[in-house]
């Protein structure tokens, strides 16, 4: 008999959270969405995946490094003929896996990964000192998957100033470190920032 | 007292005094100044003691070449040895210090050395110290280093932030001299993305230390107004302070940013420097040139500069580097300094131009074709010896010789990938080769346009090259009216009959040195530059390659193109090793990955070990429990005798679904999966290409298309990249999908007699986990605590009963305190890694110390499992080899000590009795050992040759590294409950 109960956890509890704010700079972890990956099947079985998404979702099955958005629904490319769809609803797995059927495969990956977002014009700044990639030309839509100071990271931009970010629960903490001491060095710079 | 300021001249601002301390005096300098140039202003000529010969050093530059004004700034753990004082930005309460003596910088003892100097020619050493050969290491090199080198570390913490970052750009420019600033102006004014980076903090170049208009205005102020003009571009991002170091692969260039180290006070978060990674589509280097000393005997007393270093004091920092000047000079460049010395007011005592055709100047006490041979002055120079086409000399009083032998463009960048500079005959300098990285031209004086006009038109023709190239329209651009003069030159090395005349002021290389290294066959500059140490350390031979290089020509016959340089390579200027590290150090030199249930482990007493990344338990430590063993006997014992519970979130999980997931398995697996029942799990072992086991672990088949693979947590990654290799390249036909959900499941053991007791009562009631229902290797999808969904497998890796339940990471924390209150009932305790590895070991299952990249599956007795499946899998082919087959490899034993408490370590080796160690009595090793609260012996796993018929005998574990040797006898792996009559009940 159960006589015990289980309170979901995020890995930022313990420590009180993850926020960070320095003037032009905002960065927090979203409330917990539902988030599975969806794998095509090989060969014809996989053909009518598009179409069941598009008519369950609302969304189009994204092209590499693109996220598509509707109704709430984001559905991200992680890798040829597989994406991660994040919703805030509890029966997500459920739900893509009846969508799925036989066309594709589905695995939970709701407590794998932390979700959190960066708002504000110096988010682009507060990027460059974590990877190497170009954030100036980064496209709303845009979704790359690069490692930030060793751990790896999903990134959306999701607006001209905010961003979208998914990474391993396990190494989440030392993440938000990292943005924490790069956001707080350039907000140390104040006048001092390079025109 | 600023008794060398020159009224109404430099760019510094008189309304910011600053002050700071050099060695024990206070002295003020201004904002805008550096080190060196607040010190010369202060009257303080002597800044240091050389390398070798401990002589009296000042600068000899006003830039990042400075060889000789090296000083240590900074006190306590801030203390930062070896800082050009020509570069150091001056703050409000900065610390200098000179170096390199003993006793005071005027009355150094160490002196004595260069009395002596005839001992201490280049290479003394390698011959002096050559007997006894073991007096090297404990006498000659203290006593060497003692006596020569530089400034010394802190020796504490570098107590510093370090940043990285990195930035994209069309168009990188490096040098925000005139070239630069009109590369930057005509890029930006085109829209395209710029960064213009300079190492100085004031951008403009030569145009701050030249007195020479631009445009009708002073350089500095049209350089001023070029930098106004870039700021003000949102495409453009101005970099100051920031040094581009090294040239890589792909556009890409390292570039050292001085963030907060020129501040009196760093604030809290403000890192010291950061280390940029800038990413240039095209880039143009304009990096200037650099000018050269002239040889002459005693030519690096303090006061003795290059000519164009003496103009920058003057000009840009208002300062009269002497009351007097004699100019040295080979080319009409030097004679600026006369002009700009005369213009001040000061007094120029007298020209020496080495060119015999030199034309008498108005004004200017001229030596056509006269030189200056020799100076005086014991801590300073006051006179110079002047020595005339006829031969005859005589002396001047001249408190500041100034010297130009002409100026070699900064050619370094272009060579980072190996590109050659080319010599130019007329204007006697290297200018970069024909090939430079790829996406990099050069412009202006790096090239060795030496004019300002030329430098201003070569970068705005470089900038639109550039941007044609990127398919930017380049706005068309006017030149700014500048000098256009030629610098006529003739090369002039060194004077006649000069011996004691430095070439590197930094490494104390004269050339008399030069010579000895000629004579002696190290005639490559390449071997000159081991042999003499020139163009070695912290300045590379910014100032003294050229001239060492046109010597060596000169003995060898040969011309200076043929002798060529020495290989330029990344840094230009030196980079801390606290800047490369960055944020990478202490707990943060990688990221740790922490399971669900860390916290609560944390705060019942678990001591953490790492594993790989992982952050895992190895013990509990309770009550008054002092050493580990302790705390892991105690955790063994109550496993197996009532329950324990074990973290074991950190372990591989990989989700494989598809059609073809069984097959994919059984290829990829030594043994079958597609036949395993749904419901079921089954011990895999994974082999290499070449036959060699690469990792084990069990895979549960929840569906006919899903399975759920587990991994050792050392190999989680490696197995995961491999399975994608697999899948993506080898067979990409299969309908199989991957991915790992290691991050998704916190996962724990749950092992002993009362391991079903427990879960019983924290599963859901429909539930059943009975015998029958979930007997030993099933494995299924259940819910707990009321409906959290979670997977429960019935594995055994300690022997017991025994289970492992999962649920999604969030309720990890949670779970972990259901359990051991659940538990509480039955005595239930949590155990580590290390009674993990205890009972594994009593228990005979190979771990990482077994799988060790050596051992095939028949080393560790399991070369007959899968051994009815017929189809091929990864390995199969290779394990056949004759040598992984061979009869006498060493297999898999367990042993016990026959003495039980004696202690044996792993690495140990197997050797008969009266064996003496070596490698041909050698008959195996042990691989893992523990105590065993079980057995109250030690035990352990190892592999003995001809291991299958040993057991009972008695062998020697000889351990020459502990320098123990121990008898043991040689048994089954399987220790405890061999029948596995425990697991199964």
């Amino acid at each position: 008999m159960a006589d015990f109960t289980l309170t979901p956890r995020s890995i930022f509890d313990a420590v009180g959270g993850c926020r960070v704010e320095v003037e032009g700079f905002a960065f927090d972890e979203t409330p917990t969405r539902s988030l599975v990956s969806l794998a095509r099947r090989r060969g014809e079985a996989g053909a009518a995946l598009d179409a069941a998404v598009k008519a369950a979702f609302g969304a189009d099955l994204p092209e590499p490094g693109r996220f598509t958005e509707a109704n709430g629904v984001t559905i991200i490319f992680s890798q040829p003929g597989q994406w991660l769809i994040a919703a805030e609803r509890e029966e997500l797995e459920a739900e893509v896996r009846s969508t799925a059927a036989g066309a594709g495969t589905v695995t939970d990956q709701s407590d794998a990964f932390t979700e959190l977002t960066m708002e504000g014009p110096l988010a682009v700044e507060v990027l460059s000192r974590l990877s190497s990639l170009d954030y100036e030309t980064f496209e709303v839509g845009q979704v790359a998957r690069t490692p930030m100071q060793q751990i790896a990271v999903t990134i959306a931009r999701t607006g001209a100033e905010s961003w979208r970010l998914n990474t391993a629960r396990s190494t989440a903490r030392d993440f938000a470190h990292d943005v924490d001491v790069a956001a707080k060095a350039i907000g140390a710079r104040g006048s001092l920032a390079p025109t | 007292m600023q008794a060398n300021r020159v009224e109404g001249r430099g760019l510094i601002d008189r309304d910011a005094p600053l002050n700071f301390r050099f060695n024990h005096e206070k002295m003020q300098g201004y904002a805008g100044d550096t080190v060196a140039s607040a010190l010369l202003a202060n009257g303080q000529r002597l800044m240091g003691r050389s390398f070798k010969y401990h002589r009296p050093r000042g600068p000899l530059s006003a830039g990042p070449e400075e060889p000789s004004a090296l000083l240590t700034i900074g006190r306590y753990e801030h203390e930062d040895p070896n800082v050009r004082a020509t570069v150091r930005e001056l703050y409000d309460g900065l610390r200098a210090r000179s170096q390199n003596h003993r006793g005071s910088l005027e009355r150094d003892f160490m002196a004595v050395t260069d009395l002596m100097n005839r001992f201490f020619g280049a290479g003394f050493y390698y011959k002096t110290f050559m007997w006894p050969a073991k007096f090297w290491e404990s006498l000659y090199e203290p006593i060497i280093r003692a006596a020569a080198g530089l400034g010394a570390l802190p020796g504490d913490n570098d107590p510093s932030q370090y940043e990285h970052g990195c930035r994209h750009c069309d168009l990188l420019i490096i040098g925000a001299g005139p070239t630069g600033l009109m590369a930057a102006l005509t890029a930006g004014r085109a829209g395209a993305r710029v960064i213009l980076a300079d190492e100085d903090f004031l951008m403009g170049g030569r145009l701050n230390a030249e007195s020479h208009e631009v445009g009708g205005m002073a350089g500095s102020a049209w350089a001023a107004q070029a930098v106004a003009e870039l700021a003000a571009m949102p495409n453009v991002r101005l970099m100051p302070r920031t040094t581009v170091f090294g040239v890589y692969d792909g556009g890409v260039y390292g570039a050292l940013e001085r963030v907060g180290e020129h501040q009196a006070e760093i604030p809290a978060d403000l890192p010291r420097q950061c280390m940029w990674k800038l990413v240039a589509k095209r880039a143009i280097l304009c990096a200037g040139a650099i000018e050269r000393s002239i040889a002459f005997e005693n030519n690096d007393r303090p006061g003795i500069m290059l000519a164009g270093a003496a103009r920058t004091y003057l000009n840009r920092y208002g300062v009269a580097a002497g009351k007097s000047v004699a100019v040295f000079t080979n080319n009409d460049d030097g004679w600026r300094t006369a002009e700009d010395f005369r213009d001040a007011g000061l007094d120029v005592a007298v020209v020496a131009d080495a060119r015999a055709d030199a034309k008498e100047r108005d004004g200017f006490r001229t030596i056509a074709g006269g030189v200056i041979a020799d100076s005086v002055g014991r801590l300073g120079v006051h006179t110079a010896t002047i020595r005339h086409k006829t031969g005859t000399e005589d002396s001047v009083r001249a408190d500041l010789i100034a010297v130009s032998g002409g100026w070699s463009p900064a050619v370094h960048l272009t060579c980072h990938q190996g590109c050659k500079p080319v010599w130019r005959e007329d204007i006697a300098a290297f200018v970069p080769g024909a090939n430079p990285p790829q996406g990099l031209t050069v412009a202006g004086a790096a090239q060795g346009d030496f004019s300002t006009s030329a430098c201003l038109a070569g970068g705005a023709s470089a900038a639109q090259a550039a941007l044609a190239d990127l398919g930017f329209e380049a706005p068309a651009m006017e030149t700014p009216e500048a000098e256009d003069g030629a610098t006529m030159i003739t090369p002039f090395w060194k004077v006649e009959g000069c011996q004691r005349a430095w070439l590197d002021h930094q490494n104390d290389v004269t050339v008399k040195d030069i010579a000895m290294s000629y004579k002696e066959g190290f005639k490559s500059v390449e071997h000159m530059k081991r042999y003499t140490t020139l163009g070695m350390a912290t300045d590379q031979g910014k100032t003294a390659n050229v001239p060492a290089i046109a010597l060596m020509a000169e003995l060898t016959g040969k011309s200076i193109q043929e002798t060529g340089t020495t290989v330029f390579r990344p840094p230009y200027t030196p980079v801390p090793i606290g800047a490369f590290g960055g944020r990478h150090r202490g707990k943060h030199f990688h990221p740790t990955r922490l399971t669900p249930s860390h916290d609560w482990a944390a705060a019942n007493g678990g001591d953490f070990v790492e594993a790989g990344l992982w952050l895992r338990t190895q013990w509990f430590r309770q009550g008054s429990e002092k050493g580990w063993r302790d705390s892991v006997d105690r955790e063994v014992v109550t496993t197996r005798s009532k329950v324990g519970v074990c973290d074991v979130t950190t372990l591989g999980k990989i989700d494989i679904q598809g059609a073809d997931a069984g097959e994919f398995l059984d290829r990829v697996y030594q043994n079958g999966f597609s036949k395993l029942a749904v419901g079921k799990c089954r011990y895999g072992l994974m082999l290499r290409e070449d036959g060699i086991v690469m990792d084990d672990g069990t895979s549960a088949r929840f569906a006919e298309d899903h399975y759920v693979m587990t991994t050792t947590t050392a190999k989680a990654g490696q197995v995961m990249r491999h399975l994608e290799f697999c899948r993506q390249c080898l067979w990409p036909d299969l309908d199989v999908a991957l991915i790992s959900t290691t991050e998704q499941w916190a996962q724990y053991a749950v092992a002993g007699p009362h391991a079903r007791d427990l879960l019983r009562k924290v599963l859901d009631a429909e539930h059943d986990i009975s015998n029958d229902a979930l007997p030993y290797m099933g494995c299924a999808e259940v819910t707990v605590c009321g409906g959290v969904k979670a997977r429960i497998f019935r594995l055994s890796f300690s022997g017991e009963l025994a289970y492992e339940i999962a649920v999604p990471c969030r309720y990890g924390h949670d779970m972990m305190e259901v359990l051991m209150k659940a538990g509480e009932e039955f005595g239930a305790e949590p155990y580590g890694t290390e009674a993990l590895g205890v009972m594994r070991i009593e228990k005979g299952h190979a771990a990482g110390n077994e799988l060790d990249g050596r051992t095939t599956a028949g080393d560790l007795g399991m070369g007959r499992l899968g051994a009815k499946k017929n189809t091929d899998f990864i390995g199969k082919t290779m394990a056949q080899r004759e040598g992984l087959q061979a009869e006498d490899r060493a297999v898999m034993v367990g042993l016990k000590t026959v003495e039980p408490t004696a202690k044996i370590g792993g690495g140990a080796h197997f050797l008969e009795k009266g064996a003496e160690p070596t490698l041909e009595t050698d008959l195996g090793w042990i691989a893992s050992v523990a105590w065993s609260p079980e057995l109250n012996n030690y035990i352990g796993i190892g592999f003995l040759k001809h291991g299958k018929d040993r057991m009972g005998d008695r062998l020697r574990a000889w351990d020459g590294v502990r320098g123990t040797d121990i008898e043991v006898e040689i048994c089954s792996p399987h220790m405890v409950d061999p029948e596995g009559e425990r697991l199964r009940g």
